[in-house]
């Protein structure tokens, strides 16, 4: 059964529609990502499951209660946000054991539960601190330590580790999903980075103007994405113009290629077919779908060489495996790439 | 050498400007007896039981105006900073009315409206100092209003709110714990001139309580009939007043001025 259902979950900001049609539910202990560009409804929705916005329709149903109505300091969910809203005339304890002192609990149940907290985060020693002597880091740490501290039924995050440095940023990441796996915790983080919620996620809800894209595992939302926007969002892709021949083929420039999946669109309409750069390889005479172009520019990029070739028009991003018994494209030159039918997607509108 | 010249001839200009008036005031008190420095009009001042009450009674009034004008307006600010945003620019020239209507216009309009039938405030000593303390805090609004709205511009409000809420709190736990000790220094700001004003304000108190009651109508009589003791009340006043202040600004010392947030 699931823990968390957003049912028809509808929010309008007078004429505009933040979140048209939101529908989700979430297992217990699960880890849900809402991934989408600036302004596609994903804080919004996060705020309406922490009681911060009001719903235009729908329900949010947490452990078979509707709290669509309920006040956010009744619901039990805890938030961390962006910007940390630590309590600034506050010590680090203080700040964490807030909720605890607002729910009226006994002083020594308060005073080990932060110290539980503050173990959970690395930071024993940081009791007498105030927000403004931590680092940025560390401030968001204490934030998540004061949202688990009332052991909230669910916990969202709203692009915590933005404001962070790239380094800390990894850091806390991955602190972040050992402590959710530790506790159990069900969460919904959201976010813009898709390799945050890759990293993070059991699923991923990819959100564009105020609807669903598309959710799935990490792996279903990067291997098989169901529209352009999903695809163009996650990961870098080769969108190519081509034509339908028949139900696993189409023309791409000169050639054919074969595509694993059937293809509902009509034979002879132009569809677009896509590809990921870390799928086409430097062809083989056994290797089908095959393009040849005009190298464009190869970019060195350590592990990887990325290579742009000029198709008929078309740039494809080609990224080759860094193996130093291989030599690396001269610009100008002729290259032909190729790729296995099972990793070309041939896309929905 | 010659960079720190003009400086230090700038802050000096200021110390005089402002310190010269009080030093010559100081020193005129003590020269009531004539050829030799006494403390003749300090005794005589201490004397008269006036002095005490009136700056007590003013005091006590400046006290409440300052609860009074906190009361009414953190959570009106609060209101507009996080819900009604767009009437921000209205109430901002609302609280800045009281700057162009001059005290006497203000009092009379009072007394017309609230001395008569069918509320008559003045007929109670009580209705009365109410009367006077709800012109004090109209007096005192643009100055209250603006520090306050500047300590709350100063914090992250919207944040602080929801996360007190998140975790719980109510609106009061939220006023009293989370926004109110975050904008104390600004709240400290409007209450240090709230009070100045309240002690030496002349137009209100005297038409609604006479000469004596209040500090500045008692001060303005005493300057009529005599020469040295108004000096003395002078110098005595503003001590006080800045002992006050002192105590007020030590009472809501800060150590976390410092407002956290990304870097």
């Amino acid at each position: 059964m699931s823990f968390l259902v957003l049912q028809g979950v509808r929010k309008q900001f007078g004429a505009t529609v933040a979140v048209a049609q939101f529908d989700l539910e979430i297992a217990r202990g699960e880890f849900v990502s809402f991934l989408g560009p600036s302004g596609c409804g994903k804080t919004t929705t996060l705020r309406m499951v922490a009681g911060f916005e009001q719903l235009t329709a729908g329900n949010i149903i947490l452990d078979g209660v509707d709290i669509s109505a309920t006040p956010p300091n009744k619901r039990n969910i805890g938030m961390v946000f962006q910007s940390y809203a630590l309590f600034p005339n506050m010590t680090v304890a203080e700040n964490i054991g807030f909720g605890l002192m607002v729910a009226g609990r006994p002083k020594a149940e308060i005073n080990a539960r932060v110290g539980e907290m503050l173990d959970l985060i690395a930071m024993p020693e940081y009791t007498a601190r105030y927000p403004y002597q931590l680092s940025g880091g560390q401030q968001q740490r204490v934030a998540l330590a004061r949202a688990l501290a009332l052991q909230p039924q669910v916990l969202l995050l709203d692009e915590p580790l933005s404001a962070l440095d790239a380094q800390i940023r990894d850091n806390l990441r991955q602190e972040i999903r050992e402590i959710q796996r530790r506790l159990g915790i069900t969460t919904i983080y959201v976010t813009h980075d898709q390799q945050e919620a890759m990293a993070l996620s059991d699923r991923i809800v990819v959100m564009s103007h105020g609807r669903v894209a598309q959710v799935g595992a990490p792996h279903e939302i990067y291997n098989t994405p169901r529209t352009r926007f999903v695809a163009s969002f996650v990961g870098t892709l080769n969108i190519l113009a081509a034509t339908v021949v028949d139900a696993h083929r189409v023309q791409v420039g000169d050639a054919v290629w074969h595509v694993a999946e059937s293809i509902v669109q009509p034979v002879g309409s132009t569809v677009e077919c896509a590809v990921r750069p870390e799928l086409l390889r430097a062809a083989t005479p056994e290797l089908p779908n095959q393009l040849t172009g005009v190298v464009q520019d190869v970019v060195f990029l350590g592990a990887t060489v990325r290579v742009t070739l000029l198709v008929q028009g078309q740039r494809v991003l080609v990224d080759l495996f860094n193996d130093a018994t291989h030599t690396i494209p001269q610009i100008n030159t002729t290259m032909t790439v190729g790729c296995d039918p099972r990793t070309v997607l041939v896309l929905a509108e | 050498m010659f960079r720190r010249f003009w400086p230090w001839l700038w802050v000096s200009l200021g110390v005089l400007y402002f310190f010269l008036p009080i030093y010559a005031t100081f020193v005129f008190s003590l020269k009531a007896k004539k050829g030799i420095f006494s403390l003749i009009a300090y005794d005589k001042v201490f004397a008269d039981p006036r002095f005490g009450s009136s700056f007590m009674f003013s005091t006590q009034m400046a006290l409440l105006t300052i609860f009074c004008c906190m009361v009414l307006l953190i959570p009106t600010l609060t209101v507009l900073h996080l819900f009604l945003r767009r009437l921000r620019p209205i109430v901002e020239f609302m609280a800045l009315v009281p700057f162009v209507i001059p005290s006497v216009v203000l009092v009379f309009g009072y007394l017309r409206v609230f001395a008569r039938p069918p509320l008559s405030l003045t007929n109670t000593t009580l209705g009365t100092y109410g009367l006077l303390l709800a012109g004090y805090m109209v007096l005192s609004m643009p100055y209250m209003y603006r520090s306050i709205d500047a300590g709350l511009r100063a914090i992250d409000l919207r944040t602080l709110v929801e996360a007190s809420q998140s975790l719980g709190a109510g609106w009061l736990t939220i006023f009293v714990r989370v926004i109110f000790p975050n904008i104390r220094v600004a709240v400290l700001n409007g209450s240090f001139v709230t009070f100045a004003i309240v002690i030496g304000e002349l137009t209100l108190a005297r038409f609604m309580l006479g000469n004596a009651v209040a500090f500045a109508p008692y001060l303005a009589e005493i300057g009529r009939a005599r020469a040295y003791e108004p000096a003395a009340i002078t110098v005595l006043s503003l001590l006080l007043t800045w002992g006050i202040v002192m105590i007020m600004q030590f009472l809501g010392r800060n150590t976390t001025a410092t407002i956290a947030g990304p870097r």
